[in-house]
């Protein structure tokens, strides 16, 4: 006889409505502890010392950093589409995943959102300081003016990336945030001193519970994943425009749309299992997000890890049919050139690492994904770089070939905007729940569950429930 | 039993109705209704808040936006000066005349101060063509570090002083003993009025004598034409009419005698077309890469010492004589081409020119036996007028030194020389100079040998000057000054014309003597001289039908005794040919040749960033002197490019660092002078090394060549600020069309040879979605067409280009990270053997694409395609985000990554680049600026315009004067400025316009034209007259580990 085989608890522990608020809630609630104490103060400093950089630059001009006549774009840009291809893993499993009704998302949705933020954040940074007249940056915007009008220049992938980057930011804002008014409620409901109370009941915009709002939430939730969902694939698509429409060989190609949208949720999902198994080991809540959650986002890893892998061979046998020899010669430089370190750290790190997880034991092992997610970001960020710097220093005409080494201040605004990063995770991860209390919740009771009887797991706990329904 | 009732309070209990009502609410508390439905108290309150805030803010902001920028005030003339209209230039003819240096030039001033010098077309010497150095030398004038006043050495060094008390001084010493010796010593003067200076100062003071030296000296030259021709004259020598040029070490082109004079000669021979198809054969031997031989048709790269043995051979193929006595060169390929020269020589006699650059005596002599056994005397070259650029004789400078030291000497002069840097006997000379009585230095800034001397007596620069030359005997040439004199300096004329007690001022000196020697005949002097004066110049059958009476400067010499020493008349081809066998014997080891380079010259250009910061065009190297070495003999003694090591001639030693050269022959290497000074001011401070002590200068002529050189690691390594790092077009996977290049037998079979796939890239550009968007212009469809043929690589317009567009310095720092600024560049390209590659040079600049990737990708639209056909960028609104440098395949863009402008942004930025350093942002050297061109601020992309404000002024000349543009009516900076005509500009809708012509010839094509960018810009494919067997361009230089950049 076919029994079917059994889902997955996706929380363990028997856990019941009040318990599953005290976990959550315990570290917003609690002192900051020391280890938190450290740990932002050193991102912070990391990221005053990026800011300085800024400064740096700002005031004495682009030339602080190791561009030239050459190679225009390197770290910034890099920097730039790295952190947006993070953010998109946030964006995935808010919307997407649940507009295909996958429960096991709500264990990790609110902090990958809130990374998609903080991300989205950092990355705004590059667009910005990497102007040379970063104080006439308003010239991007389509404003009324009396000269001409002088417009802005729809043609430009530069100009759709201020759309699509604030749009992005905007929704996910609006997301994140309308999803975090409920879990804002359950702290202030739970406050002890009158200040939080306050300050958690301005936050949530003295949200009541009542059966309106939660239905206003719901639909709500709804309309902003269906906004989501698209914004997914168009944002990295601009981004990835940005050099598809250029003629520089290496750059110019129709395949990075999807090779870059599936490279941002490949590397955005691996930001996520980092920071998650950090956090699930700190905040000692291993019991939602458990290793189902694990292997769940690892599957994806392989799915959009594949597809990137594929990619870079399509790219391979793209210069090869093509019989172009400037894109011949630019993969050719790529593999054997100057910078091939780079380009074999990124086949190493994004074809063969995630394939490892086709291993069920690899899949469900902490430390192995571990790992693996740093490899993989590493490798995403050198893929970036790759295709900006390989690129442009080698292209059409040899007299201009150039090298590019970065300066300490690109490195120190780089490690900056990671220590901004940090600084901000950190921040929300004391002030509001690292996990969407309200939705775990929601899946808490499953089809199935057994409350009395001999397979009864639910049973000890029957008449605690009616005791707290908050 | 009846059901439990719980109940929270007696209100529920007893079902109080206001409870029952509340119970009927969702929430307890009363919700906030709509803000406006009027029945909020407090609403009234708000909107006075409201309109209180509005207004206090409203104020606040008037306020703040009436802050004044502060207003900065343009004074208008009230007496409009006649000359001057602000916004108009005024153009002035003159002579660049730098010690030998001579070219004819307009000078262009705005608002009273010189910012351009263009080429003089009506010069039948240098045809309107211009050098870099001429090109660069308006800089000079506005250098922080000139001198301002005449200076006295005192106790404590030198202290400012005025005219009147210098003049007491000199005036008093020199009637003290009118029959002191006085010794000046000058370098070559090209100008009669100047040389009847000194003969007037020595009707006064009878002692005097004039020695005359060159820094990079030609007297072997001069000497050996004394002992064969009787006249101790350079020839004047016509490549027109060359159609075999062998070229023993002569840098022609570059940096020998007359360069520009030379190519305007030589490009003749070089241009072709279907309908004449003919070229010259140009055979270069030599040791060094210099640039005529890099354009040469066949080089072959032989030590220094065997100089002489080619020179030998060729004379005994030619004349079957045996005066080489079984002399040959070691490699049998290079003697079989020795000979192939041979037999072309023999095939044109008459009609070819063997030239050399070799300062020895010897070498010379063979040459002009050759030039007499070819028939070339009297119609490649001959002594009619001769060349008057170099006249200095090397062993002035040896007698002075030795008369010093004698204490014979009781007043020194020293004028546009500096031989305590520049000559081998420097030392020494410094030394002797404290022996002489009073010593007078009249050096515009100060340097190595003024600052010996008791007074300085600052000369005004050459724009500020009265003067006249003799480039070439019986053409005459004018300067006028084109500024009132900056500063308190004064020309070494009028001062020695004050210390003899003549009267009159220089200007009227030479009016005086033009109409005593030059307008004798002429009926109305005065008249004449204006009209020579306007165009700058009094040449042979001109002014009009009226005979003049010439008088070279010979005869006006006539009494001042300038020292002439030299072997006597009758010195012959056998005692040479004994001397050039031992020479070659005592040769061994390593073997080192000084030179020229093309930027620096002999050291007086040091002070001029413009000509640091110009790539030389073989090496495309800046800011530095270097040791070039073959890639083989580099790879043999295990040196990198830019090892650092220590190079011992004659035993003296200096450190520098080495650069890998292909085409500098095995066994030799080569280092330019005129590096390593020091008192130079900010723009040249510290710059290289300085080599002429290395030089030895013991025998009869200075002997740039030595043998036994030992070079040595240091072992450390040191980046040298090069432009271009790739050489190859060949990458590997094939050859990049971006030069086309072709051999005369195939041109003349076909004339699309080397072109042949320009059809197919054409097609590709029929493939497109938009066949009208590339529609008609407004009347003038802006292009440009380059001869590969023509070009030199020679580097003037590039400086033209930095002169006219105000394009900043960045300095070595900033070069080294690849952050030069120039709009033009010359790509250099080498193929073939590395230790005898073939170059081919290619300016590349904006190529104005009428399907520009830059236009599209611009967020803020700072670039888009103007109506006339070129590329615009509107610094204005750029705000810095390079896509456009990056998307731009030519990589012709240029961003201002610090403050290079001085625009300060901020205020006063010390920035980490040090480009403020090097003084070109101070207001003096501001004054250099077009103002027709914006100072681009920090951040801003900057490329090539076309020279947009020559082409408006253009237009606004042709409307004001109520007519047509037509074609040549103005010429953009690269194309005026080039001596090789190798840049032509014109409206592509212009059916009668030299670029229609040119766009109409098999040999034109657009550089990646098959990716449909559709430049403006086209290239004519190079023709080489050599083999199709030893045509190499399709072979890449395998020596990429010599170099540590990857």
């Amino acid at each position: 006889m076919f029994v079917s085989p059994l889902r997955e608890p996706l929380i363990l522990g028997n856990k019941t409505y009040k318990q599953i608020s005290d976990d959550i809630c315990a570290p917003v609630e609690g002192k900051p502890t020391t280890a938190w104490m450290i740990a932002t103060t050193l991102s912070g400093l990391l990221a005053l010392t990026g800011f300085t950089m800024i400064g740096l630059t700002i005031t004495y001009g682009i030339g602080m950093w190791g561009l030239n006549k050459t190679v225009g774009w390197a770290w910034d840009i890099t920097n730039f589409v790295w952190l947006i291809g993070i953010g998109h893993a946030g964006t995935l499993i808010s919307a997407i995943l649940l507009l295909f009704r996958q429960k096991w998302r709500t264990g990790v949705n609110r902090s990958a959102e809130a990374m998609t933020i903080f991300a989205v954040i950092c990355a705004g940074l590059f667009p910005i300081i990497h102007m040379g007249r970063v104080w006439l940056a308003f010239f991007i915007f389509p404003y009324p003016n009396t000269r001409g009008p002088v417009w802005a220049n729809f043609n430009s992938p530069l100009l759709w990336d201020v759309f699509a980057i604030s749009t992005y930011f905007t929704v996910s804002l609006v997301f994140w945030y309308t999803g975090l008014i409920p879990d804002l409620a359950t702290i202030r409901d739970r406050a002890t001193t009158a200040f939080r109370k306050k300050i958690y009941n301005v936050f949530c915009f003295g949200w009541k519970g009542t059966a309106k709002n939660w239905q206003r939430f719901e639909s709500i939730s709804l309309v902003l994943a269906g906004l989501s969902t698209p914004l997914v694939l168009s944002v990295h698509t601009i981004v990835s425009f940005d050099f598809a429409t250029s003629v520089i060989p290496g750059w110019h190609t129709t395949i990075f749309p999807p090779y870059f949208v599936a490279g941002a949720i490949f590397s955005g999902f691996a930001m996520v299992l980092t920071l998650m198994l950090v956090v699930r080991k700190v905040f000692n809540l291993e019991e939602y997000i458990t290793l189902h959650h694990i292997e769940s986002m690892n599957k994806i890893i392989i799915l959009t890890g594949s597809i990137v892998g594929v990619a870079y061979i399509t790219e391979l046998f793209t210069a090869w049919y093509s019989q172009n020899q400037y894109e011949q010669y630019a993969f050719l430089n790529r593999s054997t050139g100057p910078y091939w370190w780079s380009y074999w750290g990124m086949m190493t790190c994004n074809v063969i690492s995630p394939q490892l997880f086709w291993v069920k034991k690899l899949r469900r092992s902490v430390v192995f994904t571990f790992f693996m997610s740093i490899f993989i970001n590493v490798g995403m960020w050198f893929e970036r770089f790759v295709i900006i710097v390989t690129s442009t220093h080698r292209d059409y005409i040899p007299s201009a070939w150039t090298m590019y080494y970065p300066t300490y201040v690109e490195i120190f605004i780089y490690l900056g905007t990671i220590g901004l990063f940090m600084t901000l995770f950190l921040i929300f991860a004391k002030v509001a729940p690292v996990i969407a209390v309200a939705e775990v919740k929601s899946i808490l009771k499953v089809a199935g569950d057994q409350y009395v009887g001999p397979n009864a797991t639910q049973a000890q706990h029957h008449h605690d429930e009616h005791k707290e329904l908050v | 039993m009846a059901e439990k009732k719980y109940w929270k309070g007696l209100e529920e209990l007893n079902q109080e109705p206001e409870l029952v009502q509340l119970n009927q609410l969702e929430f307890n508390e009363e919700i906030p209704v709509d803000f406006f439905d009027g029945k909020n108290d407090s609403l009234k309150s708000n909107r006075r808040d409201f309109l209180k805030m509005m207004g206090f803010s409203l104020t606040a902001a008037t306020v703040a936006a009436g802050c004044e920028i502060p207003v900065r005030k343009v004074a208008p003339y009230v007496f409009k000066p006649e000359d001057i209209t602000p916004g108009i230039a005024t153009w002035y003819a003159s002579s660049y005349i730098n010690g030998g240096d001579y070219c004819s030039i307009l000078v262009k001033t705005r608002e009273g101060r010189p910012i351009k010098i263009e080429g003089n077309t009506d010069s039948k010497i240098t045809k309107g063509g211009t050098s870099a150095r001429v090109q660069a030398s308006v800089l000079s004038l506005y250098d922080t570090s000139r001198l301002r006043n005449p200076m006295t050495k005192g106790e404590r060094g030198f202290t400012n002083a005025s005219w009147d008390d210098v003049d007491t001084a000199i005036t008093g010493k020199l009637i003290a003993n009118p029959n002191a010796n006085i010794r000046i010593l000058t370098s070559t003067i090209l100008s009669p009025s100047t040389k009847k200076v000194f003969a007037k100062f020595t009707e006064k003071y009878p002692n005097t004598k004039v020695y005359s030296y060159d820094a990079l000296s030609y007297s072997g030259m001069l000497m050996a034409n004394m002992a064969s021709k009787g006249k101790a004259e350079i020839p004047d020598y016509d490549f027109a009419k060359a159609k075999v040029i062998v070229s023993i070490d002569a840098d022609f082109l570059g940096t020998w005698i007359s360069p520009i004079e030379y190519t305007k000669g030589y490009i003749k021979t070089r241009k072709i077309s279907k309908e004449n198809p003919n070229m010259s054969r140009h055979y270069q031997f030599e040791s060094r890469m210099s640039l005529t031989g890099s354009n040469a048709d066949y080089r072959v790269a032989v030590l220094p010492s065997e100089l002489g043995t080619v020179a030998l051979n060729l004379y005994d193929a030619i004349t079957g004589n045996n005066a080489s006595s079984g002399l040959k060169l070691k490699d049998e390929a290079k003697q079989n081409r020795l000979k192939e020269a041979a037999e072309w020589l023999k095939k044109h006699r008459g009609q070819s020119l063997v030239v050399s650059g070799c300062n020895d005596v010897n070498v010379q002599l063979i040459v002009n036996a050759i030039n007499e056994a070819l028939g070339n005397y009297g119609k490649t070259l001959s002594f009619d007028n001769s060349n008057m650029m170099r006249q200095g004789i090397d062993n002035s400078v040896k007698d002075l030194v030795s008369e010093l030291k004698a204490g014979q000497v009781n007043i020194l002069m020293v004028h546009d020389c500096n031989p305590v840097y520049d000559h081998a006997m420097g030392v020494d000379l410094a030394e002797a100079i404290a022996k002489a009585e009073m010593s007078i230095s009249f050096a515009g800034n100060m340097n190595e040998t003024a600052e010996k001397c008791n007074f300085v007596c600052p000369d005004h620069h050459f724009l500020e000057s009265w003067n006249d030359a003799e480039p070439k005997k019986g053409y005459l040439s004018l300067s006028q000054p084109t500024i009132k004199n900056l500063f308190e300096t004064r020309q070494m004329q009028d001062s020695l014309l004050a210390w003899c007690g003549v009267m009159t001022t220089y200007h009227d000196f030479m009016m005086q003597n033009w109409s005593d020697s030059v307008l004798a005949g002429s009926i109305d002097k005065s008249t004449s001289f204006n009209k020579a004066l306007q165009i700058g110049l009094h040449q042979p059958e001109n002014a009009g039908g009226i005979a003049l009476a010439i008088e070279s400067a010979a005869a006006i010499l006539a009494g001042v005794a300038m020292v002439n020493n030299g072997p006597a008349a009758g010195t012959d081809v056998s005692s040479a040919a004994a001397n050039i066998s031992a020479m070659v014997k005592k040769s061994t080891g390593v073997e080192i040749q000084f030179y020229e380079s093309i930027a620096i010259g002999d050291g007086r250009y040091a002070d001029n960033p413009w000509l640091h910061e110009l790539p030389d065009p073989v090496s495309k190297i800046t800011w530095d002197n270097y040791l070039n070495v073959s890639p083989a003999w580099a790879r043999e003694n295990g040196l990198t490019h830019g090892d650092l090591v220590t190079l011992t001639v004659n035993g003296k030693s200096v450190i520098v660092p080495v650069a890998i050269q292909p085409g500098q022959a095995f066994g030799s290497v080569s280092i330019a002078v005129g590096y390593g000074r020091t008192l130079i001011g900010k723009g040249g401070e510290g710059v290289g090394v300085n080599v002429y002590p290395l030089i030895d200068a013991s025998g009869d002529s200075v002997n740039y060549m030595a043998s036994g050189v030992t070079v040595s690691s240091t072992g450390e390594n040191v980046k040298l600020a090069q432009t271009q790092t790739h050489f190859s077009l060949n990458d590997g996977l094939g050859q990049r069309r971006i030069v086309k290049e072709t051999t005369l037998e195939e041109y003349k079979k076909n004339p699309l040879a080397g072109n042949e796939d320009r059809a197919e890239a054409l097609a590709w550009q029929e493939i497109t979605f938009y066949p009208d968007y590339f529609g008609k212009k407004n009347g003038f469809n802006w292009g440009m067409s380059i001869d590969l043929n023509s070009c030199t690589g020679c580097g003037a317009c590039v400086i033209s280009c930095n002169a006219e567009n105000n394009i900043p310095v960045v300095g070595k720092k900033e070069v080294i990270r690849s952050h030069e600024m120039h709009w033009m560049r010359i790509d250099r390209y080498y193929s073939g053997d590395p230790e005898n590659p073939e170059v081919v040079y290619q300016p590349m600049l904006c190529q104005h694409c009428e399907n520009a990737p830059c236009e599209n990708v611009c967020p803020v639209g700072a670039t888009n395609h103007s109506s006339e056909g070129y590329n615009q960028m509107a610094y204005n609104r750029c705000i810095g985000t390079r896509y456009c440098a990056n998307n731009c395949p030519y990589k012709v863009r240029r961003f201002n990554w610090f403050d290079y402008g001085a625009a300060d942004t901020f205020g006063a930025m010390n920035d980490p680049s040090g480009t403020e350093d090097l003084g070109m942002m101070e207001d003096l050297t501001r004054m250099v600026l077009n103002p027709d061109v914006t100072v681009r601020s920090r951040g801003v992309i900057e490329k090539c315009s076309f020279c947009v404000q020559r082409i408006q002024e253009a237009k606004l000349t042709a409307k004001k004067g109520n007519r047509e543009l037509v074609d040549g009516d103005f010429r953009v900076a690269c194309q005026s400025a080039c001596p090789a005509e190798a840049i032509t500009f014109g409206n592509n809708y212009d059916e009668t316009s030299k670029l229609m012509a040119e766009a109409k010839d098999e040999r034109t094509f657009g550089i990646l034209e098959e990716f449909h960018w559709m430049p403006s810009v086209m290239y004519k494919t190079k023709v080489r007259n050599k083999d199709k067997a030893d045509h190499k361009n399709e072979e890449a230089l395998d020596i990429m580990d010599l170099y540590n950049y990857n």
